[in-house]
């Protein structure tokens, strides 16, 4: 492949990029698409697996009732039309991690049709609505493991057979930025729905990119290139600016673009060629003869639309109006359904400012949860004992600095924020005649800070106050010390 | 008289009279299967030893006074291509050679439970491509009635084992006429039920479309016995119905109005066949049944019809074939591409090939890829017409074969040998059900089957009229 | 409609030798010719075979998959417990 110089740029005035994207995601169901075999990530090889997701011969498949209620609801999520009549047809290819040799998907008569994904720009200033071609349904291959010692490739069919819709989207995004937003927003609502863990890392969200430029303004699409399987959101982002940089290169030096598949390298950071245009795949698409049509019920699809909650524009919008919390904030709130609703149970209470809760969520909770490798639920932070430590801060009867020390005890233990206070003596400081004992003997120990005091560099009070917590063992209230030691300097 | 020379109904009776017991049944079938099998060839693999367990637990069942089920001890046959927990499932292809499932098929469950015992597995064409049982990769079956002569297929080794009282009763699949033409050549009784009426899953696949499994036995009345017992929905078929046959119990011959559709008389039949179906119709008229002369209009849609949708689905259900995860796997490979490659030519024999390129170009874009859709709007023309002809009679009645069974090796042309499926098509492209009754016998000793075709649920129309006729019938 | 067999014989995974491929050919292109009577009709509508039929829906719920040893048992080639197809690297 041509050598790529990234520079990291906007795209050039003088092209048009054009971008479409096919995400596939694993659907959260209890068994698989087609059998009644356990869809779980892991677990031994081959040990979630039965005759049908094996591909035995004779076997049949049936279809997983949830599976449907799931892309329907992402179908609704999305405003796509519910076909009432949806039908099921077999894709055609060779591949050891196929073992029917065929892959039971949909062609003609996909689940859901149209709808439009909302995705927001520019810190949620501005909206753009990407339309959607379908969403169908699909089954997941095995995994392939490469065993260079041995020179094989051993496969394991436990994800053979898990349920995945795929959302395709018309060639209407723009930039690396909008696949960016668009994946996150695509994740958000599936998580939102419940109807997926959208585990990136997991391989439980991946999707295909067809990107192609035309000269700016111009009516005629451009050849396009996909890049297949990018299992990350960094990933889809540079394998996009790659790719736009590659193809206006070869533009820019008067070639043509030529229609090849390619796969994003995360180790060589780059897109790798997997073929070109002429081995093209003919999958023969045709009708899976061994299921029938299914027909979708009004009724059933009216049921599935109540279940639908809040979904995350909104909640972006409204967690920004409501509360008063910035974009950025709003933006990681909704992206993680456990620390929103913790945000909005304890914002709720008042027991401080909401941003300030954001703050606390997003900083130190997160900070603490990513050094423990967990997720929110997996602590023992709770509403209760969180708005209690929030308030004791407020109320000023421990420093911001203790808090931290009673995040992670009360995170990691059943403890209440008092206990830890107590446990830890944390309480403080804030009665101002023990205060200036202690800020006089500072003063009394360091005498060079009045002389340099005197001499303009009011900056050392600072260095005061540190001494001053210091010797009060973090319990001294800093506001009150700050006051305390500027006035005992000035009296001399 | 030997136990397995009688039919299945018969054997119930003694059986529950406690005037034979199971035990006696197959030991008499063995014998014959041991007398007989060197030279017929019905099976590929034989179950012996299991069948005497299984008649021993079963005379067991009869002496504690435990209820019976509904085929207790009654010998079978199963066809090669119907999976078998444990017993090796061939297909008759050297690509399955060793193929051991590690479950039952659905019909194979429902026969544990009504007590029948399975003798063996029956030989076919491979994976049911053929109409002479001659594909079969590991052996060829004789006509039992004349061993010069095939037995017809694809499940020839099923209407030859029951023909030849290796077995009471047998389970063949039908996907173009593979129950019916072995029947009619072996002078057997064969069904193929109403498309969604016996449970394909363990069935492996030839055209999923037309693929049923089929009931055979020496006597109409076996045959209803067996359906019973396999058809009903099955959860894991998602194309099997909630089967409900039409009761016929109040059958009255004089009710019965037969189609005698002239498009199935013509050149392409043999003199003899054609006689003697007549006469089984003449039969009707004179027990005072009504005879209608009807046509069927675009016969020459059928093989067309059939062989698009046959070849692209089965270029599709055998594409698992692949070496990777069952079945052979060639022994000379450099990468994978070879290994696919090498691995189906070697295990695939010329006919399966054939129909997989032929499926495989159907489907291609190159193709055009629209023979499906052209091959489904002219069966949905064949199918209205067909709705039309039965509201003027309950059933057609046809030739089976166009000719009675030929000599082994007599037909090489692909095109002559598909020609011999042309009266069996319609019942498979549109559903319907249909049975392959002995109607006479021609020269060499060789049998002649008409063929009963009713609408879809209408097997019981089938079994009455069929039992009026071998009751009555000279 | 072009017919080039060496082509599908690629796409359906065969290597055919030059005798099959004499005879395939010819005999291929008869029942192509015999094909083409079909009706030519606009493609639209349920273009399946079996139409009076309606999919079944499965509940989520779990049946217990099958031991190992049973998954692998038909495997040509087996080795950790998984399937071994030729090196995709």
């Amino acid at each position: 492949m041509k050598e790529i110089i990234y520079k990291g740029s906007e795209p050039s005035l003088e092209y048009d990029v054009v971008i479409g994207l096919e995400v596939h995601v694993e659907l959260s169901t209890k068994t698989k698409m087609y059998c009644g075999c356990k869809n779980i990530f892991g677990g031994r090889v081959n040990s979630n697996c039965c005759e049908i997701c094996l591909g035995m011969p004779g076997t049949l498949p049936t279809v997983n009732k949830k599976a449907v209620e799931y892309a329907i609801k992402a179908g609704l999520a999305f405003d796509c039309t519910i076909n009432k009549k949806t039908s099921f047809a077999r894709k055609n290819y060779f591949y050891p991690d196929l073992p029917k040799s065929y892959q039971i998907s949909q062609a003609n008569f996909p689940l859901c049709v149209g709808g439009f994904v909302e995705i927001l720009l520019d810190e949620g200033r501005k909206t753009k609505k990407i339309s959607l071609r379908q969403i169908h349904m699909e089954e997941d291959a095995g995994k392939l493991i490469h065993d260079e010692s041995l020179g094989l490739t051993l496969v394991d069919y436990n994800r053979a057979g898990v349920p995945l819709i795929e959302i395709v989207s018309m060639p209407e995004l723009s930039s690396a930025q909008e696949v960016k937003a668009y994946l996150e927003t695509i994740r958000n609502t599936l998580m939102c729905l419940g109807v997926s863990d959208c585990r990136m890392q997991e391989g439980s969200m991946r999707c295909d990119v067809n990107v192609s430029l035309k000269p700016k303004g111009s009516e005629i699409l451009g050849t396009r290139c996909e890049i297949k399987n990018v299992g990350s959101f960094n990933g889809a982002v540079k394998a996009v600016e790659c790719e736009i940089n590659r193809q206006k290169d070869v533009l820019n030096a008067g070639g043509q673009i030529k229609q090849i598949t390619m796969r994003w390298d995360e180790s060589k950071n780059d897109n790798v060629i997997m073929r070109e245009k002429e081995s093209a795949v003919d999958y023969r698409y045709f009708e899976e003869p061994d299921l029938p049509i299914l027909e979708i019920d009004e009724a059933e699809i009216e049921k599935i639309k109540k279940t639908i909650p809040e979904l995350p524009n909104a909640k972006l919008a409204r967690l920004m109006k409501d509360y008063g919390i910035v974009y950025a904030d709003a933006n990681l709130l909704v992206s993680n359904l456990d620390k929103c609703e913790m945000f909005e149970s304890v914002a709720k209470l008042e027991k401080c400012a909401p941003n300030k809760v954001a703050n606390w969520l997003l900083g130190d909770v997160s900070r603490i949860l990513n050094e423990k490798n967990i997720e929110l639920k997996d602590s023992k932070l709770n509403v209760r004992n969180f708005s209690e430590m929030l308030e004791l801060i407020e109320e000023g009867k421990i420093s911001n600095t203790a808090g931290k020390t009673v995040l992670e005890e009360i995170m990691e233990n059943d403890i209440t924020p008092l206990e830890v206070i107590e446990k830890n003596g944390l309480v403080q400081i804030n009665d101002e005649e023990a205060l200036k004992a202690i800020a006089a003997e500072v003063l009394s120990t360091n005498p060079q800070i009045s002389e340099l005091y005197d001499k303009g560099k009011t900056n050392i009070l600072g260095f005061a106050v540190g001494q001053c917590m210091k010797l009060s063992k973090g319990q001294g209230n800093p506001v009150i010390f700050q006051k305390i030691v500027a006035d005992l300097i000035k009296r001399g | 008289m030997k136990l397995n020379e009688l039919a299945a109904t018969k054997l119930m009776e003694l059986l529950r009279n406690k005037e034979c017991s199971a035990l006696e049944i197959i030991e008499d079938t063995f014998r014959e299967i041991e007398r007989k099998e060197p030279e017929i060839e019905a099976f590929i693999t034989l179950t012996k030893e299991t069948a005497f367990e299984n008649a021993k637990r079963i005379d067991e069942k009869i002496a504690s006074g435990s209820e019976l089920g509904s085929l207790a001890g009654i010998p079978i046959a199963v066809k090669d291509n119907i999976c078998t927990k444990g017993v090796r499932t061939t297909a008759a292809s050297k690509i399955l050679e060793n193929f051991v499932p590690t479950y039952n098929a659905t019909v194979v469950e429902k026969l544990n439970a009504a007590d029948a015992i399975m003798v063996g597995k029956a030989n076919l064409d491979e994976f049911a491509m053929g109409s002479s049982c001659e594909t079969s990769a590991f052996k060829k079956t004789k006509n039992p009635h004349n061993i010069e002569y095939v037995p017809g297929g694809s499940s020839g080794g099923s209407a030859a084992a029951v023909a030849a009282n290796e077995s009471v009763l047998a389970l063949g699949s039908d996907t173009g006429g593979s129950v019916r033409l072995p029947a009619s050549f072996c002078g057997v009784v064969g069904l193929r039920p109403t498309y969604g009426a016996i449970s394909r899953y363990g069935l492996l696949p030839l055209a999923s479309s037309f693929d049923q499994v089929g009931p055979l036995g020496r006597t109409v009345a076996d045959v209803e016995l067996l359906f019973n017992v396999i058809s009903g929905r099955d959860p894991k078929d998602s194309t099997t119905v909630n089967f409900k046959t039409k009761n016929n119990s109040d059958f009255d011959v004089k009710n019965l109005k037969v189609g005698v559709p002239e498009e199935y008389f013509g050149n392409f039949i043999d003199e003899e066949v054609k006689k003697s179906v007549l006469k089984m119709i003449e039969f009707f008229k004179k027990s005072g049944a009504q005879i209608k002369k009807v046509n069927v209009p675009h016969m020459e849609y059928m093989l067309p019809i059939y062989s698009v949708v046959l070849t692209i689905e089965a270029a599709s259900n055998l594409a698992r074939y692949d070496g990777m995860c069952f079945g052979l796997r060639a022994k000379e490979f450099k990468d994978l591409e070879q290994m696919y490659a090498n691995t189906r030519e070697e295990g695939f024999g010329d006919e399966v090939k054939r129909r997989i390129i032929l499926g495989t170009f159907l489907s291609s874009s190159e193709s055009g890829s629209a023979y499906m859709q052209r091959a489904i709007a002219a069966k949905n023309e064949l199918l209205k017409a067909h709705d039309e002809l039965f509201k003027l009679c309950d059933i057609l009645i046809t030739p089976t074969g166009p000719t009675q069974a030929f000599r082994l090796g007599e037909i090489c042309d692909p095109m002559k040998m598909y020609a011999m499926d042309l009266c069996t098509l319609a019942p498979s492209i549109l559903g319907f059900p249909a049975i392959a009754v002995p109607c006479g016998k021609g020269q060499n000793n060789l049998p002649i089957g008409a063929q009963l075709i009713g609408q879809r649920y209408c097997e019981q129309l089938l079994f009455e009229a069929g039992k009026f006729f071998e009751r009555n019938y000279l | 409609m072009s017919f080039n067999l060496e082509h599908v014989g690629k796409l359906a995974k065969f290597v055919l030798t030059e005798e099959e491929i004499k005879k395939f050919d010819g005999q291929i292109k008869e029942i192509l010719e015999l094909i083409e009577i079909l009706p030519d009709v606009p493609q639209n509508g349920e273009n399946r075979v079996n139409i009076n039929q309606r999919c079944g829906l499965r509940e989520d719920i779990e049946t217990s998959s099958i031991s190992i040893d049973e998954v692998l048992s038909n495997a040509p080639q087996k080795k950790a417990g998984c399937f071994v197809a030729p090196s995709l690297r």
